[in-house]
């Protein structure tokens, strides 16, 4: 028995974890081992005073009672807390608690083990895998295989895999590596040898892209020391990677470059690129070259960047110096601008001649821009539209201020014009005939072509217009179609005139050739001897019909041909001569012609030519009765028409009259008459013309009004002179 | 005064050839021979012709005319002879002589 109880004893105290027996009611710690004071670094006595709630962090006193009675009920507990040693030191503490019985009374027998190392460990630990998902880099662990155990949130990013598609795969198989700078055999070599590895790869991404990654890769060792599995640490240098090439393709830039580099300081070349060493002759720490030292000076003088233009071996270079004030020194770049020297000096010549031409020539340019507004106008430009160029330059090209017109004088509509129409359609319109109204009420007829301008870029910029002055042309133009008007008149004219006379004479020939035969036939007969004096008369009728034919053709040419002047005329005078002339070329006819006037003197405005007017008419009203007593009474009166002072002639005879439908007939001219002519004769056209160029009308009426067959009364007016 | 000294009778003479016509449309009893004028006022020989033709196209119509170039359309309408201007009054009667035969008398 006693050694039962002191191996039990022996157990109790020297167990490992502190074992505890409570007084659930009271609290009291009733029996504990060593373990349990030493536990919170209590001294046993001191600890046999304590209860729970004394070290207890979490439970309050409450909660401790409350548990013991959860721990009584339930027969059972465990779970983790905390105790306070004796120094404060907060413990964690993991119980187990189990109710049990002794004499009849229940008490709590707890085993307390203290976690608090374990718990640190884990904290370590579970903040371990935390910073591992978290960092920047990929950390791929691998067992020796090279078989994937874990995959961070690094390794998604870089690589584009998730975790859950690589663990347990191959990383060969995943984010094969290649070295650029070393040999895989060495890698591995140097890996496997020394238990560690750092140095640049290429993987590629998830979708191909390659990533430059730098690795440190180092083998895990158990507690053996044996490999027990590897974990590489990769970062994506990528963007690095594009910034080193670039940088050193810049570092590289001068020494490639065809033009001129240097670095200098007042004194001396730092730095010199081929080219100018082939250009100046020197090397770096050698002085300045002589031929741009001045330039060097004065910007390190005026602190100041400059360009400059020099001239060697025959080539143009143009020098930027720009200085580097913090370091002491400058830089120069130059550029060969020979060729750019040659091309500018072309330009200009081809600008000079260019502009010289837009001055010089004779046809008139405007350059328009997208607004419509007028930028440009050569000289021949202000010449043709009577405007100076600064006017031109101010107006839009369909400024309603330009009167522009068709070839008939109308207004031409704007989207007819040669401009709006180019600036439309943006191709050459090419030869639209305009008038324009130039400020001087003159009109220059131009001929205009419009054609699109392009700029530098080749988009649609304006356009420029050219036009040629053809006033003087289209005025040739017009009199040369007056000319042929006139000349197609005059043509017209004499056909007419010819045929009028053909007819006129072939019936004169006709009435002749018939008495004549008569004549012939009746000759040598007696009982026929007043029939001969009829042939006779006849025959002499003929011939001064005839003559007077004769004359009117004569005078209608005269009166075509020129102009003949009017004067003051007294028409009495000429009007009894033509009486005269009439009846002494009528003897045989009875003819009784009388004038019926109050006035005196009659003074018109006419020339000698009216003795043909009154002869005509006279001659008509004989060469048209039939009576054997041929009366014309001769009525002179005044009027006035149209506010005009005229004098008024009236024939009045008892001839066969003019029919209703030919009265105005009568008097027409070529025109009117050129499909029929109607056996009126000459006489009365002669007459209408002679009438026309005096201001003068004539017009004819029935001697009794609505009877035509009993004669003719042809009314004259004449405008008196004042 | 010729062609009475040759026996007809003239039973009418129009100054232009409206009034021909319509004095062709009076007579009762027809004239055996017309002599057509051509160029005239108000109508002229053509017109007058087909108007005379068109009341009786058995007509017979002799055309007068110093314009030649109407001889083939007054042939085409119907007269029955054609006579240039100045012509003889032989002629003249040869060619009304051949119109009463109702024989058209080719003019020289």
């Amino acid at each position: 028995m006693q050694e039962s109880e002191i191996k039990y004893r022996t157990l109790f105290e020297q167990a490992a974890d502190a074992i505890i027996l409570i007084d659930p009611e009271s609290g009291e710690l009733i029996e504990f081992n060593n373990k349990a004071h030493e536990q919170l670094r209590y001294t046993r006595d001191e600890f046999k005073k304590l209860k729970i709630p004394d070290f207890e962090v979490i439970e309050s006193p409450d909660d401790v009672k409350n548990h013991f009675k959860k721990i009584l009920r339930n027969g059972f507990d465990a779970f983790g807390t905390k105790h306070r040693t004796k120094d404060g030191e907060i413990r964690d503490i993991y119980v187990s608690a189990k109710s049990i019985n002794f004499r009849g009374k229940k008490f709590i027998q707890t085993i307390w083990r203290d976690i608090t190392e374990s718990k640190k460990l884990e904290e370590k630990l579970r903040y371990h895998a935390r910073l591992i998902e978290n960092i920047y880099e990929a950390v791929i662990s691998l067992d020796m295989n090279f078989n994937i155990l874990s995959w961070n949130n690094a390794a998604e990013r870089i690589y584009g895999w998730k975790a859950n598609e690589v663990i347990g795969k191959n990383l060969n198989d995943i984010i094969p590596v290649e070295f650029p700078y070393d040999k895989r055999e060495d890698v591995l070599k140097t890996f496997f040898e020394k238990g560690h590895w750092s140095g640049e790869g290429i993987q590629q991404h998830k979708d191909g892209t390659p990533i430059n990654i730098l690795s440190a890769s180092v083998i895990i060792k158990d507690k053996e020391g044996k490999n027990s599995g590897m974990v590489t640490i990769n970062r994506d240098i990528t963007e690095r990677k594009k910034v080193e090439k670039e940088l050193t393709n810049l570092a590289k830039f001068p020494s490639e470059n065809p033009n001129p580099v240097l670095r200098v300081t007042k004194e001396k070349v730092l730095y010199v690129n081929s080219a100018a060493q082939k250009l100046f002759d020197t090397q770096e720490e050698n002085c300045i070259p002589k031929i741009f030292q001045s330039h060097v000076n004065d910007s390190f003088l005026k602190n100041i960047n400059q360009k400059f233009e020099l001239v060697i071996k025959n080539k143009i270079y143009s020098f930027t110096i720009t200085l580097i004030k913090d370091a002491g020194y400058a830089n120069l770049y130059g550029i060969d601008i020979s060729q750019l020297k040659e091309t500018e000096k072309e330009l200009r010549q081809s600008e000079g001649r260019f502009k010289r031409l837009f001055e010089t020539i004779n046809e008139g340019v405007v350059v328009i821009n997208l607004d419509g507004q007028i930028i440009q106008a050569n000289p021949a430009a202000e010449h043709i539209l009577g405007l100076r160029r600064s006017k031109i330059e101010e107006r839009n090209y369909i400024s309603p201020t330009w009167e522009i017109l068709r070839s008939d004088g109308t207004l031409l509509p704007i989207d007819e014009m040669a401009g709006p129409r180019a600036m439309k359609e943006k191709h050459l319109v090419e030869n639209v005939l305009m008038g324009v109204k130039r400020p001087d009420g003159l009109i220059s007829w131009i001929n205009v072509s419009a054609a699109p301008l392009m700029d530098d870029a080749n988009n649609f910029s304006g356009i420029v217009g050219t036009f040629t002055d053809i006033t003087e042309l289209k005025k040739a133009d017009e009199k040369l179609k007056e000319s042929e008007a006139r000349y197609r008149e005059s043509y017209e004219q004499a056909e007419f005139y010819k045929d009028l006379f053909a007819h006129d004479i072939s019936n004169i020939l006709q009435n002749i050739k018939s008495s004549l035969d008569l004549l012939l036939m009746w000759r040598n007969k007696p009982e026929a001897t007043d029939k001969i004096k009829g042939l006779t008369d006849i025959i002499n009728d003929q011939v001064i019909r005839g003559s007077k034919l004769v004359s009117n053709i004569r005078k209608l040419s005269e009166i075509s041909e020129v102009e003949l002047r009017i004067e003051s005329i007294e028409a009495l005078q000429i009007l009894k001569e033509a009486i005269k002339f009439i009846q002494k070329s009528f003897p045989e006819k009875e003819i009784d012609i009388r004038i019926e006037s109050q006035i005196k003197e009659v003074n018109i405005k006419a020339n000698q030519i009216l003795l043909d007017v009154f002869e005509n008419i006279l001659f008509n009203s004989i060469k048209y009765n039939e009576n054997k007593k041929i009366e014309i009474i001769i009525k002179i009166s005044k009027e006035v028409k149209n506010s005009t002072k005229n004098a008024k002639f009236q024939f009045i005879d008892n001839g066969i009259g003019v029919p209703d439908v030919m009265k105005k007939r009568i008097f027409e001219g070529i025109s009117a008459r050129k499909e029929k002519t109607h056996g009126m004769g000459l006489g009365l056209l002669l007459v209408k013309k002679v009438l026309s160029s005096y201001n003068g009308v004539i017009w004819v009426e029935d001697k009794v009004q609505g009877k035509p067959s009993q004669g003719s009364n042809f009314v004259i007016l004449i405008p008196e002179v004042v | 005064m010729l062609l009475e000294a040759c026996g007809y009778t003239v039973i009418g003479k129009a100054k232009n050839g409206q009034e021909a016509v319509d004095m062709y449309r009076s007579f009762s009893n027809k004239p055996d021979v017309i002599i057509m004028d051509h160029r005239m006022p108000v109508k002229d020989g053509i017109e007058a012709t087909k108007e005379i033709l068109q009341i009786n196209p058995k007509a017979k119509i002799i055309f007068a005319s110093a314009d030649n170039s109407v001889k083939e359309y007054a042939q085409m309408i119907g007269v029955i002879s054609f006579i240039n201007k100045p012509f003889s009054n032989e002629l003249l009667i040869k060619n009304i002589e051949k119109a009463l035969q109702n024989a058209p008398y080719q003019s020289l």
